[in-house]
């Protein structure tokens, strides 16, 4: 009988930042689609997505891509998979809309003949054509998201980590954020670390929950939710319970 | 634009135009201390990169701390490329720039130097150019370095200071010791005498490595960059053994002398100014009685003149001798010479000052100030006095030209002869 790999797989992971243990013990996993990582601000979400790129160094335990540990030194292979739209990244304000696409696309080493067929790629699929030449100074909070979102896709990475980008945009923008986290989840793994019930109603199949750097609860939304329809209501009452009662997964 | 990477084709050019100016400054304003002498002339070329390499450092300092001023680094290295791989665009951006300022410079000089122009001299010219490239390199490498570690508001301005405060600190407090070959030499130190061979063949050597070992890892070659560390080490190490070991330059101490009355000498370092030279001392003889005339002329001051030479080294500014001949220089030094006085006798003082004033009212330079850069104004209270009477002096010039002109020079140089007043 064949073992099914999850393609994400974090189990036991502790993670110190300035000598404090920001992550304790945590697992989470995720499959194709959106994994949302749910919890209140200061819960250890961009730690956990910083230990999977790499950016914080891993205390213990172990993160997997496809079956092959990748927390020690990240290879070329699971980076070259890998799509990250920080928190507070912000580019410079005259570079344009196709430069910041075609520096995504460099980093990612593709060869020069591929980078503007890869740049056209990203631009289509972030709906960006009427802003290629747009400076990033010009563009709306929404659209510079966007363009995160696109940068962060670049390249057809098959893991998109999303932290928190839905901060700061009206409920209009919000709305079609998600309908493009949806559509960029086909086929991918998505983890999008938010505080927004929103966020995971409008787009997670799967939700890790995570308080003070412990995951509380991992699974499906529809087990997480205590409504049968998934709702905001529902979600902020699951919640509420899990944050406020005894730890459990 | 691409500012991450450090490729925007218009602050390349603006950077390449200020390395430009900010060289073509450096080699003009200094032009009295090396035109026409190739040793100087290296020196030169080593001064421009002392603000050139603030200018790069800061420059690339500026395109590489974007990364980080935007919370971009992070981002970027879950890319694929690696670190050094990021900082390398913004490294080249600056490096390349500065390259080919340093072509235009080297080229520029080296024109003006040929007259000089030996193997030997050649050889340390391109030493020195060879010096002054892996300068460069230091500096943009410090430009990354400082982007990369310390906090972006400051990157800037840091690396635009760092790299004056080590080239001033190995020039001025570290002077006495081995580090301080590392430094610009100083122009004056090749005027005569320059460092024994070795020491700029370690000097370039020791930067060169140092600058390969940056690019080595850069472009993450570990065994190259190993091995140019280690030629960085063995390299700095005779750099320091060497250091402030000096040989004469032979060519500069040859003197030739030409003509008869007077015999005029230059050193071999002046070929440049001979003809201008000649042309304004023969301007000045016309006006002197021939008595008066010195035998000898030695258009410096060094060794190995003839003991009854009179020495008239042109002045420009803080160099002396000069390697240009300002207009009027030397006919206004050959007046001062014809016309100074020794002698105590306040008699003489006055006169002296009298003459000297009639000497540049006569031959059309200015008696307000300094005929050239550098040179004394006539200021002091001899002069006032000498000014008030200087339309009754030139009268009696005008009347017997050669005679008053033969004795007051005669006066001025024979402290032992009896003064006379002044008309």
């Amino acid at each position: 009988m064949q073992q099914v790999v999850t393609p994400v797989l974090v189990e036991g992971l502790n993670v110190r930042r300035g000598g404090r243990l920001v992550i304790e013990d945590a697992t989470l996993e995720a499959s194709t689609g959106v994994t949302a990582l749910l919890g209140p601000n200061g819960a250890g979400k961009t730690s956990l997505l910083g230990a999977i790129t790499g950016q914080f160094a891993v205390d213990s335990g172990q993160i997997s891509w496809q079956g092959q540990r990748v927390d020690g030194r990240r290879s070329t292979a699971f980076l070259a998979t890998l799509g990250w739209l920080p928190q507070t990244l912000t580019f410079p304000r005259r570079m344009r809309v196709r430069e910041v696409l075609d520096y995504a696309v460099w980093l990612k080493r593709t060869e020069p003949k591929a980078r503007q067929s890869a740049v056209q790629e990203a631009l289509l699929a972030g709906d960006l054509e009427d802003l290629w030449d747009r400076r990033v100074g010009e563009l709306s909070g929404g659209e510079q998201r966007r363009v995160g979102l696109a940068a962060a896709t670049v390249c057809d990475p098959q893991v998109v980590l999303l932290d928190e980008p839905t901060v700061g945009l009206d409920p209009l923008q919000r709305e079609a954020f998600h309908r493009r986290i949806r559509s960029a989840a086909d086929g991918r793994v998505i983890i999008l670390a938010t505080h927004l019930l929103e966020d995971v109603a409008a787009t997670a199949s799967q939700v890790t929950v995570i308080h003070h750097g412990r995951v509380l609860f991992v699974g499906a939304v529809n087990d997480f939710c205590d409504d049968e329809d998934i709702t905001v209501d529902g979600l902020r009452g699951a919640l509420g319970r899990l944050l406020t009662g005894p730890t459990a997964t | 634009m691409r500012i991450f990477r450090g490729t925007r084709k218009r602050a390349w050019v603006a950077l390449t135009a200020m390395l430009l100016l900010q060289g073509a400054s450096v080699i003009w304003t200094s032009r009295a201390g090396w035109v026409g002498w190739m040793p100087a002339g290296g020196a030169t070329l080593e001064r421009t990169s002392l603000f050139g390499a603030c200018i790069l450092s800061a420059a690339v300092a500026w395109a590489a701390v974007s990364l980080r001023a935007h919370n971009a680094e992070p981002w970027a290295r879950v890319g694929v490329r690696s670190v050094q791989g990021l900082y390398r665009g913004p490294f080249w951006w600056g490096l390349s720039a500065s390259l080919v300022t340093n072509c235009v410079l080297a080229t520029t000089v080296g024109v003006a130097t040929r007259q000089s122009l030996t193997s030997l001299m050649l050889t340390r010219y391109l030493l020195s150019v060879a010096a002054v490239v892996a300068a460069s390199a230091c500096a943009a490498a410090l430009g990354v370095l400082i982007a990369k570690f310390t906090p972006p508001f400051i990157a800037v301005v840091a690396s635009f200071v760092l790299p004056y405060a080590i080239a001033i600190g190995l020039g001025a407090y570290l002077s006495e010791s081995p580090v301080s070959a590392w430094a610009v030499p100083d122009l004056h130190a090749f005027d005569y005498a320059w460092p024994a061979i070795e020491t700029p063949i370690f000097r370039a050597a020791s930067l060169g490595s140092i600058a390969a070992a940056i690019v080595f890892e850069l472009h993450r070659r570990t065994t190259l960059r190993k091995v140019a560390l280690w030629a960085a080490s063995a390299a700095t190490a005779g750099l320091f053994f060497t250091a402030g070991m000096v040989q004469p330059i032979p060519e500069a101490s040859s003197v030739e002398c030409q003509g008869a009355v007077p015999v005029v000498c230059f050193d071999g370092t002046q070929d440049a100014i001979r003809a201008g030279y000649l042309a304004q001392l023969d301007d000045g003889l016309r006006e002197l009685p021939r008595s008066t005339w010195p035998a000898v002329v030695t258009a410096t001051e060094q060794q190995g003149a003839p003991e009854d030479a009179v020495a008239l080294p042109p002045v420009e500014g803080k160099y002396r001798p000069s390697r240009t001949t300002p207009p009027g220089a030397v006919t206004a030094i050959l007046g001062d010479v014809t016309f100074n006085t020794d002698c105590a006798s306040p008699d003489r003082i006055q006169l002296s000052a009298a003459m000297t004033l009639w000497w540049r009212a006569h031959v059309g330079l200015p008696t307000g100030g300094g005929t050239y850069a550098g040179q004394n104004s006539f200021s002091g209270p001899e002069f006032a006095q000498a000014r008030a009477s200087i339309s009754r002096l030139e009268a009696r010039i005008a009347q017997h030209p050669d005679q008053v002109i033969a004795d007051a020079a005669t006066q001025l140089h024979d402290c032992s002869r009896p003064a006379q007043p002044l008309p």
